[in-house]
C-alpha cells in the first residue's frame, strides 16, 4: 500500500491511514464527514485493496531503547520469533523457530532449529544465525530473568543450537518465549526477524505499519496492520468507539460494559497470568505483627472488588499467583475474606491506631478505587490507612526500599516459565526484597530462610512435580504469613471494530498472534 | 516587561467608597455573593452533609435522584457530600497559595523598593525571571520532582507566583518614598515602621488587595490542574480537580462525575473573577497587568 | 534603540542561566535513583548491580554535581541536549519531534482567539450596554473562568464522538486541532475581548475619531476605520504576552486530546523521572517564552513609536 499520496498528513497516531474503513460508522452528514469520505475512497483503490487494520497498544511500539530489534518493541508486535512459545493457555512450551529440545547435562541445553526460516532481508535462519542473534541482545542488555550471558550460544550444526547456562535452570526453554529473546537479524539496524509480518518506515513517535511478509512459511492474511501507541486507557477506548482505531488493547476496566453494549464493536476479555495483590511489608514497626496483617487479610472482600469495582471483569485472587500459572495454589488455598476473624486478630495484635502507610502506582485509576475501598473496611474495623500515589517511576524504590506499610502492585508473567516472579518477589535475594536485606538483613515481604530454601528447590527442580510442589508450599506460607493480600487475577480487555474478526486472543497479550485477525 | 502598573494610579480609598462602588456595579456584586456563598458552604457545609467516604459499593455510579442529587461515583460515595467537603479543601488551598504570595510578594516588595540600590536590582531580576516564565510548567516541575500531594502543589504554586505581588508592593513603597509627607515626617523624627504604618499600607492595600481577589481565581484553576494531571490531592481526598480527573474514566457512563466539580470550579472562579472586577473599578487600581 | 536591544539580550541571556541552574538544581534534588527505576520499567524486571552501574557511567551519573552541570551546559551551547534515560533517543530528537504539534497548537489557539476577540470586542464597544455587550462579556468570563480540562471533555463527548470529522485525539492533520484550539482559545478570546473592547471604547473618546464622526462619516467607518486600527496596537501585543499563558494551558490540554506536544512530553517525563527530558523542556519553553517577549517588545516600540522603551523598563 501506497502510503505517499498528498493528500495525507503524517501524525503520531492520530492520521487516518489512508482508506481508513468508513462504513461501518454511521457517517453524520456534513460537509467534512463527506468530503471524509471520499478521500478514503480514492484511497482504497490502491492496489492491495484491503484498507489496513489499526490497532491502539497501551505504548508506542518504537518508544524505548529497543535498538536490538531494529527500534521496535517486541511485545505485542508481529515483526521477531522466538526460540519457543508459550501456547494461549499457558500449560506447556512450544516449539516455534526451535522444533524440538532436549538437555544434555544440567546446564547445556541443544535447541533443533527449523530448517525452512528465513529473516525479511531473505537470509535463511541458521543456527550460527540465531547464537550471533541471540549473544547480540544479550549483550546490548543483560535480561535479569534468565541464567543466560551472551557466551551461551553455540552453533554444533547448520540447525543445532547448544545453549549453556551459568547455573542450572529448568526453565531456560519458558524463558525463551519471552518476547525480549526474539530474534533480529545480528547486522541489521531495521527491525529485521522471522515473524509474519514486515516492518515499514520505522519512524520514532510514529505508528509502525505491518505488511505481510511473503515468504513467511505460514499462510498471512492480506491487510496490513498499523500498531500505534496510545498511552491513556480513556483515550483507547474513545479512539474505538470514535472509529479512530479498529483493535484497542487494555481499555479501561471501568468502560467495558458500556463498550460491549454497543453494536458497532467487540469487547473481549482474557485472563492473564497477573495478579493484582497488596503486599504488606512485615519488616516495618506496625506491620511486622503478623495478627495484624492477618487482620489485614481477611478484611477484604475480593469478591465484592471485582464484581462491583473492576464490574465483574477478572477474578478474585486467593493466591499471589494467578491461576492460570501451572503450579498456582489457587485451587486449594480459600478464600481470606471474613470480617469477624479479621477482627479477632486485630484484637490480638499489638495495633494501636498508627496511621499505615498504602502506596499505589499513580497510573492506574482502577487500583486506585480498590485502595480507597480498602481504606474503607479498615477503617471501619479501626485501622488508619494513609493511601499515597505514587509516580509510576518511583513506586518500586519506595516499595524495595520499605517506605510503605501496604503497595498496591500487579505482578505477571510474559513468559513460558512464571519461575522467576516466585523469585522476585518472595526470595530474600529477589528484586523485591535485596535492597533492604542486604542493607538490614530484612527485606519486604520475604517470609525468611525456609521459603528461600523451598523458592530455590522449585527454581532449579527438572522435575515438574517437584517444582510444583515447591512453589505450592510457598504460596501456602505466604498466604499463612499474611505478607500478600491476592485481590484478582488480571482479565485484560481487548476491544474490535465490527469489520475486523480475530484475532484470537492468549494468555498474554504481548504474545497475540496477529495472522488470526482479518477484515 | 513594558507594561509596569503606573504607581500614580495607585489611591487610598475609603470602605464608603468602596461599598457604592460595588453597589453600582450588579455584576461584582453577584460576584461577591457567590463567593460569599461557597465560603458559607465550605465552612457549614461539611458538618451538615456527613462523610464523604461514606458509602456502599451496592450503590455505585448511580444517576442523579432525590438520594443523590448529583449521583454516586464508582464506590457508591455521594457527590454533592464529596463537592461540599472539596469547597472546604479547594478554597483552603488556594486562600493559603494566594497568601503565601502575598507574604513573599510584600516582603520582597518591602525590602527592595526600602533599600533600593544593588539589593533592589538582585530581587528585581528574580522577580523578572519568574514573570518571564510560563508558571504553570514551573509549578509542574517543582511538584512533580517534590512528589504528589496538596502540600507540594501549594509549594511550588506559592513559589512561582509571588512575582507579581513584590512589583505592586515595590512601587507602591517607592511612590510613597517620593511624597514630600515622607521628608516633613523623618524631619519631623518619626520612625520609619510608624510611616510604613501610617502611609505607606493603606496605600498598597487597595491594590493587592484587587490583585489577590483577581490572583484567586487563576490559583483555583491552577491547583485544580496540577491535581488533575495527579500531582495533587490523594485519595480520597475530594478535591475538585482531582474529583474530575477520577471521573473522566466515567465520560460517557457516569457524565455527572466530571460535571458536577467542573462547574463547582467554574462557579467559583466566575465569583473570585466578577469581585476582582468590582474591587479593581471601585479602587480604580489595576495591578493586573504586570500579573500575566 | 541599539543600547535597549543590547541590554534586553543581556537580560534574556541572564534569565536562560537562571533556568538553567535552577532546573539542573532542582531536578538533582529528586530522591531515588533514576538508574534503577529506569531499567526496572525497561526490562520489567529487577536490574542487576552491573546493569544500573553501566547506566550510570553511560549518563554520566557518577560524575559529582558541578561536573555534570558543566558537561549538560557545554552541551547545550553546542545544541546538544543530551540522552533521554528512556526513550531511546536525544533530547534533541525529543524536543524536534514534539514542539510543532505545540506550536501549531498555540497558533491555531491563537486563531481561535482572533477569530471570537476581535468580533466580539467591536459588537461590545459598539453596542455598549445591550444585550449584545452584555452577553460577550459573560462569554468572555465563562471563557477565562472554566477549566480547560473539563471543556475539553465537555467538547470530545459533544462533538467527537457523534462527529466522525473530528478525532477524539492525536494528532496530525488540521482537524486534529480543532478541540483542541478551541479549548485552549476560549480562554485567550476572553481575554483579549475584554481588552479589545475597553481600549476600543477609549478609542472612541478620542478627538480624532469624534471628528470623523462629526464629519457625518456612518458609525461603521469611523469604527473600523479610525478607531479600531489604533485600539489594536495593544491588543496585538497582548496576544504576544499572552504565549505563556498559550503554554501554559497547553500542557493541560495536550493530555486531555491525548496530543503528542511538549506538554505531554513534560508530564510523561515527570512521572517518568527522565531528567534529561524535563530539563531540555523546560529549557526550550524559556527560550520560547523569553524570545516571544523580546519580539513583542520590539514590535510594541515599531507599532507605536511613541513609546519610549528605556524609560519604561
Amino acid at each position: 500500500m501506497n502510503r505517499s499520496t498528498p493528500h495525507e498528513t503524517h501524525g503520531t497516531h492520530g492520521n487516518e491511514p489512508a482508506g481508513m474503513p468508513v462504513s461501518r460508522r454511521k457517517l453524520v452528514t456534513g460537509v467534512a464527514g463527506v468530503s471524509f469520505a471520499s478521500v478514503a475512497g480514492c484511497l482504497t483503490s490502491d492496489a492491495s485493496g484491503d484498507a489496513p487494520v489499526r490497532i491502539s497498544l497501551a505504548s508506542d511500539p518504537t518508544d524505548g531503547d529497543w535498538e536490538a530489534y531494529g527500534g521496535v518493541v517486541p511485545y505485542h508486535t508481529p515483526f521477531h520469533e522466538t526460540l519457543t512459545a508459550a501456547p494461549a493457555d499457558l500449560q506447556s512450551v512450544e516449539p516455534q523457530l526451535a522444533r524440538e529440545w532436549e538437555t544434555l547435562d544440567e546446564t547445556t541445553w541443544r535447541f533443533s532449529l527449523r530448517d525452512d526460516v528465513s529473516f525479511h532481508d531473505g537470509s535463511e535462519l541458521t543456527a550460527s544465525l540465531a547464537a550471533d542473534a541471540l549473544a547480540a541482545l544479550l549483550e546490548a542488555r543483560p535480561i535479569g530473568f534468565t541464567r543466560l550471558t551472551p557466551d551461551s550460544f553455540t552453533a554444533v550444526d547448520e540447525y543445532e543450537l547448544e545453549i549453556e547456562t551459568t547455573q542450572p535452570e529448568p526453565a531456560t526453554p519458558g524463558n525463551l518465549a519471552h518476547p525480549l529473546m526474539s530474534l533480529q537479524h545480528p547486522a541489521a539496524d531495521e527491525p529485521v526477524g522471522t515473524g509474519p509480518y514486515v516492518a515499514e518506515d520505522v519512524t520514532p513517535d510514529r505508528p509502525v505499519e505491518a505488511v505481510r511478509f511473503d515468504d513467511y512459511r505460514g499462510t498471512v492474511p492480506e491487510p496490513t496492520l498499523v500498531f500505534e501507541g496510545v498511552t491513556d486507557p480513556r483515550t483507547r477506548s474513545l479512539r474505538l468507539e470514535s472509529g479512530e482505531t479498529d483493535v484497542a488493547l487494555d481499555l479501561p476496566r471501568g468502560s467495558y460494559e458500556e463498550l460491549a453494549a454497543s453494536d458497532d464493536l467487540e469487547v473481549r476479555t482474557e485472563t492473564e497470568p497477573r495478579t493484582g495483590m497488596v503486599m504488606v511489608n512485615r519488616y516495618r514497626e506496625a506491620t511486622s505483627d503478623r495478627d495484624l496483617r492477618k487482620a489485614l487479610q481477611y478484611a477484604v472482600d475480593q469478591h465484592e472488588l471485582v464484581e462491583e469495582v473492576l464490574d465483574g471483569v477478572g477474578e478474585p485472587a486467593r493466591s499471589p499467583f494467578s491461576k492460570t500459572i501451572p503450579w498456582s495454589a489457587h485451587d486449594e488455598l480459600s478464600a481470606h475474606t471474613d470480617t469477624d476473624r479479621a477482627r479477632e486478630y486485630l484484637e490480638a495484635s499489638a495495633y494501636d491506631g498508627e496511621e499505615l502507610r498504602f502506596i499505589i502506582d499513580g497510573d492506574q485509576s482502577e487500583q486506585q478505587l480498590i485502595a480507597q475501598e480498602m481504606q474503607r473496611r479498615y477503617d471501619d474495623l479501626g485501622i488508619d490507612v494513609a493511601i499515597e500515589q505514587v509516580e509510576s517511576a518511583a513506586f518500586f524504590s519506595e516499595y524495595t526500599g520499605g517506605e510503605a506499610d501496604l503497595a498496591f502492585v500487579e505482578l505477571g508473567s510474559i513468559n513460558g516459565a512464571a519461575d522467576y516472579l516466585v523469585y522476585v518477589m518472595y526470595h530474600s535475594e529477589g528484586g523485591d526484597n535485596v535492597d533492604q536485606y542486604e542493607s538490614e538483613g530484612t527485606g519486604v515481604v520475604n517470609p525468611g530462610e525456609e521459603v528461600d530454601e523451598l523458592i530455590e528447590r522449585g527454581d532449579t527442580a527438572f522435575d515438574e512435580d517437584v517444582k510444583r510442589e515447591a512453589y505450592r508450599e510457598v504460596q501456602r506460607r505466604v498466604m499463612d504469613d499474611g505478607v500478600t493480600i491476592p485481590i484478582y487475577y488480571k482479565d485484560y480487555v481487548i476491544g474490535t471494530g465490527a469489520d475486523v474478526d480475530g484475532p484470537d486472543l492468549h494468555a498474554i497479550p504481548h504474545m497475540t498472534d496477529w495472522t488470526t485477525l482479518s477484515t | 516587561m513594558s507594561t509596569i502598573d503606573d504607581p500614580s494610579r495607585v489611591e487610598a480609598v475609603g470602605r464608603s467608597n468602596l461599598r457604592r462602588a460595588l453597589r453600582r456595579n450588579p455584576a461584582s456584586l453577584a460576584g461577591g455573593i457567590v463567593v460569599a456563598l461557597v465560603v458559607l458552604v465550605a465552612i457549614v457545609g461539611p458538618a451538615l452533609v456527613g462523610d464523604p467516604n461514606a458509602g456502599a459499593l451496592s450503590n455505585r455510579l448511580q444517576p442523579p435522584s432525590t438520594a443523590h442529587p448529583l449521583g454516586t461515583d464508582p464506590l457508591g460515595r455521594d457527590v454533592l457530600t464529596r463537592l461540599v467537603h472539596g469547597a472546604r479543601i479547594t478554597l483552603a488551598v488556594a486562600v493559603a497559595i494566594t497568601l503565601v504570595r502575598l507574604v513573599i510578594g510584600f516582603v520582597v516588595g518591602l525590602v527592595a523598593g526600602l533599600c533600593g540600590g544593588l539589593v533592589d536590582e538582585a530581587l528585581m531580576r528574580v522577580v523578572d525571571f519568574l514573570l518571564a516564565f510560563p508558571g504553570i510548567v514551573l509549578a509542574l516541575v517543582i511538584a512533580g520532582i517534590l512528589g504528589p500531594s496538596l502540600r507540594n502543589v501549594l509549594l511550588a504554586l506559592a513559589v512561582v507566583g509571588w512575582a507579581s505581588y513584590a512589583r505592586v508592593v515595590r512601587s507602591s513603597v517607592l511612590s510613597v518614598r517620593e511624597e514630600p509627607f515622607v521628608d516633613a515626617a523623618k524631619l519631623a523624627g518619626i520612625s520609619r515602621v510608624r510611616l510604613i504604618r501610617t502611609h505607606f499600607v493603606p496605600n498598597v492595600a487597595g491594590p493587592v488587595v484587587v490583585l489577590a481577589t483577581l490572583d484567586l481565581g487563576g490559583v483555583v484553576l491552577a491547583a485544580a490542574g496540577l491535581s488533575f494531571l495527579g500531582l495533587g490531592a490523594q485519595p480520597p481526598t475530594p478535591e475538585w480537580g482531582a474529583m474530575v480527573a477520577d471521573g473522566a474514566d466515567y465520560l460517557r457512563s457516569a457524565p455527572w462525575l466530571v460535571n458536577a466539580p467542573g462547574i463547582a470550579i467554574a462557579v467559583i472562579v466566575v465569583g473570585f473573577n466578577l469581585l476582582g472586577d468590582g474591587l479593581r473599578d471601585a479602587l480604580d487600581t489595576d495591578p493586573t497587568e504586570v500579573n500575566r | 534603540m541599539h543600547r535597549y536591544l543590547l541590554k534586553r539580550l543581556a537580560s534574556s541571556v541572564v534569565v536562560l542561566g537562571a533556568v538553567s541552574v535552577v532546573t539542573y538544581a532542582l531536578v538533582l534534588l529528586t530522591p531515588g535513583d533514576p538508574a534503577e527505576t529506569i531499567l526496572r520499567e525497561q526490562l520489567n524486571s529487577q536490574p542487576s548491580d552491573e546493569q544500573i552501574a553501566q547506566f550510570r557511567t553511560e549518563h554520566g551519573l557518577d560524575e559529582p554535581l558541578h561536573v555534570q552541570y558543566a558537561d549538560w551546559l557545554s552541551g547545550v551551547l553546542t545544541g546538544d541536549l543530551g540522552q533521554s534515560y528512556f526513550h531511546g533517543r536525544t533530547v534533541r530528537e525529543l524536543i524536534a519531534a514534539h514542539l510543532p504539534a505545540t506550536i501549531e497548537l498555540a497558533v491555531a489557539a491563537m486563531l481561535v482567539a482572533v477569530l471570537i476577540s476581535v468580533p466580539a470586542g467591536i459588537v461590545s464597544a459598539v453596542y455598549r450596554r445591550t444585550a449584545f455587550d452584555y452577553l460577550s462579556q459573560f462569554g468572555a468570563l465563562f471563557g477565562v473562568s472554566v477549566p480547560n480540562f473539563w471543556l475539553g471533555y465537555l467538547l470530545i463527548v459533544a462533538v467527537a464522538l457523534p462527529l466522525s470529522a473530528v478525532p477524539t485525539s492525536g494528532s496530525g492533520g488540521v482537524s486534529h486541532l480543532v478541540l483542541p484550539a478551541v479549548t485552549l482559545g476560549t480562554g485567550l478570546a476572553a481575554v483579549v475581548t475584554r481588552l479589545l473592547r475597553a481600549s476600543l471604547l477609549e478609542t472612541l473618546e478620542e478627538p480624532y475619531v469624534r471628528t470623523a464622526r462629526s464629519k457625518g462619516l456612518c458609525e461603521r467607518v469611523v469604527v473600523c476605520r479610525h478607531a479600531l486600527r489604533s485600539a489594536l496596537i495593544p491588543v496585538v501585543t497582548v496576544i504576544g504576552l499572552q504565549f505563556a499563558y498559550v503554554l501554559n494551558g497547553a500542557v493541560i490540554v495536550e493530555v486531555v486530546f491525548d496530543r503528542p506536544g511538549l506538554g505531554t512530553l513534560l508530564v510523561d517525563a515527570i512521572f517518568a523521572r527522565d531528567y534529561p527530558v524535563v530539563q531540555g523542556v523546560v529549557l526550550v519553553t524559556a527560550v520560547l517564552f523569553v524570545t516571544t517577549n523580546l519580539l513583542v517588545d520590539l514590535s510594541y516600540r515599531y507599532l507605536d513609536p511613541r513609546i519610549d522603551l528605556e524609560a519604561s523598563r
